[in-house]
């Protein structure tokens, strides 16, 4: 018996469910938005320095500040919804593999769908960028070239800066029967983060979970970047301990 | 090896809450071959006992062995060795029936031909894209006994598992747990709130109720405590000289009548000769035998006549 049997058996479950639905049209969202943005005038005279970077950029913040926290909560909801929906936890938890293997796999099934997430929004991303070009010749977007450690950059701070909420998500997905419940607090939170950075600029915004994604796309927090960074794996460490030790306690789930 | 011992817990004990017990002292035992009916009425403790052996419950005292292995320690080997059906049907409504197998079947690192084969045998080989939340509540059963069957278990635990069938259904259910035992000496524990439903497949019983074992043992067991708590009553012009005349059958005063313990409608006859032959007259001779369902609702409405077998 090994993780990756478990894995197995948990990926085929996501078989014809929303979640891969989801995967792709979530990552549609922004690129699509942005093909629209940057009108023709002075938006498509900064666009053509640099459009690669500059698209991206862009589009990081729409992503870290909205998209990709609303695709968490929807996906840590669904997943072990799956379960909850079937009645099939008893089955589960019966069947010959360790505890920890479940725990494990669900996890590594939400990290691939993020994953994917992520890919699929940057092919969406080139995709649109290059389909502005034909409208758009102006930006003579085969003169410049993506800086590409800089976008891996992007992508590995979106993905870092969202564990500290994927964290809490995913504790609150797998105990709750209820489907509303997580999708609630996670709203919920999502406005009360965008109501301290926007509005209340409340001084330890930074060390509440869900503000590190909204954080780490503003050029005023590069200095601390880290430090919101390390905050959130702390976050996540500590939510995926907790969500790991009452699954290991609390085998019936109803 | 037809005695060995598959399942045994020993004061086995399980509380939700502080005020009330939901097992207590529970000593099950389930040999290898036997069809055991674990009988209760709702909410008896029967599923928190299955529970605690299929390791969702850990026990707060008392041990279980199951193939002569502690639970806790070898939990994953023993459910290698384990089908199991809880409840409702537990399976995915947006897979098909080969899917849904498919989830489990390297879990058990059980073969694709073995997977085709119990699809076979449950009648869901043909059922292709149609998927599970489609299928008639029957469908969804014998899906579900596939997969306990899935991995060739030793033992199958399956938990009210005619809960909702018609009855047709029932009786064909009935007949493959039957089946399964004779061919393939597969030791069964079959949950149950309806006695009628197990009493013609099972070799064993286990009674529960209010979380503590009321009887424990080969049913033939249990029709010997039917035929004893079988009674006759009696009502004649007098019951002293009554009382004195059948002596050595331990008559008890109730009332106005007189109550004897008989083994079958034999005895009635003979103690109606006899009262006739003391000249007495009769105004009452009634014997009331219990059936087995009565013995069972007495057994779990009233737990002071529990018998010693428990």
């Amino acid at each position: 018996m090994n993780l990756l049997i478990s894995f197995r058996a948990e990926l085929l479950k996501t078989r014809r469910t929303s979640l891969w639905y989801l995967c792709f049209t979530a990552a549609f969202l922004v690129p699509f938005f942005m093909f629209f943005d940057y009108e023709p005038g002075d938006g498509l005279n900064e666009l053509k320095t640099d459009p690669w970077n500059l698209y991206f950029q862009q589009g990081q913040q729409a992503l870290n500040i909205m998209f990709l926290p609303m695709y968490i909560v929807l996906i840590t909801t669904l997943l072990p919804q799956i379960e909850y929906k079937n009645n099939t936890w008893k089955q589960v938890l019966t069947s010959p593999q360790p505890t920890s293997y479940i725990f494990f796999s669900k996890l590594l099934i939400v990290q691939l769908l993020v994953l994917l997430f992520m890919l699929a929004y940057n092919l969406f991303m080139a995709a649109s960028l290059t389909t502005k070009y034909l409208f758009y010749p102006v930006i003579d977007l085969f003169k410049h070239s993506p800086n590409w450690p800089e976008l891996l950059k992007l992508n590995a701070i979106s993905y870092m800066s969202i564990l500290s909420s994927l964290g809490l998500q995913f504790w609150l997905g797998l105990r709750s029967k209820s489907f509303l419940l997580p999708i609630g607090v996670g709203i919920g939170l999502w406005i009360l983060s965008a109501l301290m950075v926007a509005e209340l600029h409340w001084p330890y915004a930074k060390y509440f979970p869900n503000v590190i994604p909204m954080l780490v796309v503003f050029p005023k927090h590069a200095p601390s970047l880290s430090t919101l960074i390390w905050v959130s794996v702390g976050y996540a460490v500590f939510f995926l301990g907790l969500a790991f030790l009452e699954f290991q306690t609390k085998k019936v789930k109803e | 090896m037809r005695n060995a011992s598959v399942i045994e817990t020993h004061a086995l004990e399980y509380s939700y809450s502080k005020e009330a017990k939901a097992l207590a002292d529970i000593n099950l035992k389930v040999n290898q071959g036997h069809i055991y009916g674990f009988l209760g009425p709702n909410g008896s403790g029967k599923t928190t006992t299955l529970r605690l052996l299929l390791g969702l419950l850990k026990p707060q005292r008392g041990r279980i062995e199951v193939f002569g292995q502690e639970l806790q320690t070898n939990r994953q080997n023993i459910l290698k060795r384990i089908g199991s059906l809880i409840e409702a049907p537990s399976l995915y409504g947006h897979l098909t029936a080969r899917e849904n197998l498919e989830v489990y079947r390297p879990l058990y690192g059980t073969s694709r031909e073995r997977l085709e084969e119990v699809l076979k045998l449950v009648g869901l080989a043909q059922t292709g894209r149609k998927t599970f939340k489609q299928f008639s509540l029957g469908m969804k059963q014998r899906l579900a006994v596939a997969l306990a069957l899935m991995p060739r278990p030793d033992l199958l635990i399956l938990d009210e598992p005619t809960n909702g069938l018609d009855p047709s259904g029932i009786i064909e259910l009935r007949e493959l747990i039957r089946q399964l035992n004779r061919e393939e000496g597969l030791t069964i524990l079959v949950s149950s709130h309806i006695l009628s439903e197990v009493e013609k497949m099972v070799t064993h019983l286990g009674i529960i109720f209010q979380g503590k074992m009321q009887f424990q043992g080969p049913i033939q067991e249990l029709y010997k405590v039917q035929q004893h708590s079988s009674r006759l009553l009696v009502h004649t012009s007098d019951n002293e000289a009554a009382f004195r005349a059948l002596y050595h059958y331990r008559p008890m005063r109730m009332g106005d009548t007189l109550s004897i313990a008989i083994k079958d409608l034999r005895e009635t006859a003979e103690i109606g000769r006899m009262l006739f032959q003391q000249d007495l007259d009769v105004y009452l001779l009634q014997p009331k035998v219990h059936d087995l369902e009565q013995l069972f609702i007495d057994l779990t409405t009233t737990p002071t006549l529990t018998p010693s077998h428990a």
